[in-house]
């Protein structure tokens, strides 16, 4: 896997419809560090972790990720990007209910045919869901899980690429304080054992000091280098 | 595409119901307009091997429709009878065979066809078990009747009472099953075959009874005089024919004047099919008809009340495609953040997009097998539905 760090100069992005506007003059975020994104609600978290991962095109400025520019990526490079390089975790889990545990974990390469799926990545989510504890629910569908069964299965779906990025919006924000600590436990030491980059957006400021960096978007617009 | 079928079809599977009601819908409009095709093609094949290969009908003036169906095929409403004078007619003109039919009764709602034996070998009808009717009483069950009524040569089938408020009505018949007709895919099938003059018996034109002139019960004798004696109500009417009573059957009046309800009409050649419909052209009181002609005359009608079934069938498809339409668009709307979700990790619109049309692939493809199954079989069971119909 290779070394990435997050790179962001002159980022603007608007919802004109709504009258929202980010703008993010510089933001770094080093390879294998931990950082939060913090701010009130509507300040533009959720679309930061998009516009860095790809899903949303800023209107200026550019995103690196590593020496990839995923604002010159043609849409198709950016999906296929995102799908090996970034893994999201939801906060409402977002799994599909029809499809068993194992098929959930293995969602990205179903729904990428630039993905190869064969025998070992079922291996690997099989293992995966062993390290995070639901290896006996692979049979399962996601509507017999517990909440937090729900979110480690999220974070093995997330997992399943090997991304370098793990990108978490609130991933913590429908579980109890004991699944809360266990699940950004768990996440720290996925990606500490993949020397990854955790970005993770949360309003729990009691959270704050297991991250390496915090970026209040409140506070400084994103005028951040971490 | 293995994937998004695994996909697709993971959802289906787990939504079972939605699928299902798709999968019914879909079906039902697929196979509907099918089935009303091979139904109606196959009754017309019936109705027409049957019209074809009965030349001619003689029967009284009047609903030419109610003759025909009558005659060939034992339904629909007792058209007006004719007499056995015009069987004679026919017979005296040299011109044709006749094979009169007299189909007023039912024995276990079974119509009762009184004819003669020629009858059996116009049709081609053989027994599998006995033998034909060859004197009054006895009864040959076509193969469906036999079979449905679990009765058999030996057993006996009383004629139904036609009405049972009506003291003065003749008493029900038991006749003696003698034979049962091998199947032959026809109204043959299911009816009962007996001798012509067994029907009028039936009819209470002919009966019988205790010999009057020679008894010695005066309880039934009202009156003797000059060899002349009549018997008052209590002289019972035999219900039954047996061999001890046979002799006793009589008919009162001429033959010439008792009823049948048409006379199927074999000319012997073209030249006297058309000498005795022009005969028949004038009668003011019988009509001779083509039963082909007929036939397609009626199936001209049922093809006219097909062009409308067509209709419908066009508007029930577009009734099932606006639905299919609003379960795709509930079905958007209710998947939508999933779809979004999919996006969001990586996957692209498009593939989302065909993952709604493999859905509905699917549902065509399956309701399409299944509306074919159903074809195949309702083309394979046609005849015999038909034939019960």
């Amino acid at each position: 896997m290779t070394s990435h760090a997050i790179e962001i100069r002159d980022l603007t992005f608007s919802y004109e419809a709504l009258g929202f506007e980010l703008t993010i003059p510089h933001l770094s975020i080093p390879q294998g560090k931990h950082v939060a994104i913090v701010g009130p609600s509507g300040c533009g978290k959720t679309t930061l972790a998009y516009l860095i991962s790809g899903i949303h095109v800023p209107s200026g400025g550019n995103v690196d990720i590593g020496e990839h520019s995923v604002t010159d990526m043609t849409d198709e490079a950016r999906r296929n990007f995102r799908i090996s390089h970034i893994g999201f975790i939801f906060q409402e889990f977002e799994l599909l209910e029809y499809l068993r545990v194992e098929e959930n974990i293995v969602l990205p390469y179903l729904v990428n045919a630039s993905l190869g799926l064969d025998k070992a990545v079922y291996e690997r989510a099989r293992s995966l869901a062993e390290s995070v504890g639901i290896g006996d629910k692979l049979h399962r569908y996601p509507g017999e899980l517990s909440q937090g069964e729900k979110q480690r299965l999220a974070i093995c779906r997330a997992l399943i690429t090997d991304p370098c990025i793990i990108m978490a919006d609130e991933p913590t924000g429908n579980l109890d304080a004991g699944n809360t600590d266990a699940i950004l436990e768990l996440i720290r030491n996925q990606a500490r054992r993949r020397d990854a980059t955790f970005v993770m957006i949360t309003h729990e400021h009691s959270l704050l000091d297991r991250f390496d960096h915090v970026i209040d978007l409140a506070k400084n617009g994103g005028r951040d280098t971490v | 595409m293995t994937r998004l079928l695994l996909l697709t079809w993971r959802y289906m599977a787990f939504n079972k119901i939605k699928s299902a009601i798709m999968v019914v819908c879909l079906t039902i409009t697929l196979f509907l307009p099918i089935a009303v095709h091979v139904m109606i093609r196959h009754y017309e094949d019936d109705l027409m091997a049957r019209a074809e290969s009965t030349p001619l009908i003689v029967g009284a003036k009047g609903n030419r429709y109610d003759l025909v169906l009558k005659s060939l095929y034992f339904t629909t409403e007792n058209p007006e009878s004719i007499t056995m004078a015009e069987v004679n007619a026919v017979n005296d003109s040299g011109r044709a065979q006749t094979i009169p039919l007299h189909i007023s009764f039912t024995a276990r709602q079974r119509p009762i066809v009184g004819t003669s034996l020629d009858y059996f070998e116009f049709r081609g009808l053989d027994v599998v078990a006995g033998t034909l009717p060859l004197q009054l009483g006895d009864v040959v069950l076509g193969h469906d009747v036999a079979r449905t009524l679990n009765l058999g040569v030996g057993d006996t089938i009383l004629t139904d009472q036609t009405s049972l408020y009506d003291i003065g009505a003749v008493y029900p018949l038991k006749m003696h099953i003698t034979g049962v007709l091998a199947a032959a895919g026809s109204p043959d099938d299911h009816a009962v075959f007996v001798d012509i003059k067994t029907a009028w018996i039936v009819e209470g034109i002919g009966h019988g009874h205790i010999d009057l002139t020679k008894t010695e019960d005066a309880a039934i004798i009202l009156s003797r005089k000059d060899g002349e004696v009549v018997g008052n109500a209590a002289m019972v009417e035999y219900t039954e024919i047996t061999a001890a009573n046979i002799a006793s059957f009589h008919f009162h009046g001429g033959m010439d004047d008792f009823p049948v309800t048409s006379v199927i009409v074999l000319p012997d050649s073209a030249k006297s099919a058309t000498v005795l419909k022009g005969r028949y052209s004038i009668s003011p009181t019988e009509q001779m008809l083509v039963p082909l002609r007929v036939i397609e005359e009626l199936m001209g009608i049922v093809f006219q009340v097909k062009r409308f079934f067509d209709a419908n069938f066009a508007l029930i498809c577009l009734a099932t495609a606006l639905f299919m339409s609003l379960v795709v668009m509930l079905s958007l709307r209710i998947r939508k953040r999933e779809m979004e979700t999919m996006f969001r990790i990586g996957c692209s619109r498009l593939t989302v997009f065909r993952l709604q049309v493999a859905e509905l692939c699917i549902v065509l493809l399956v309701s399409l097998a299944i509306a074919g199954v159903l074809s195949g079989l309702l083309h394979w069971y046609a005849p015999q539905l038909v034939s019960v119909m």
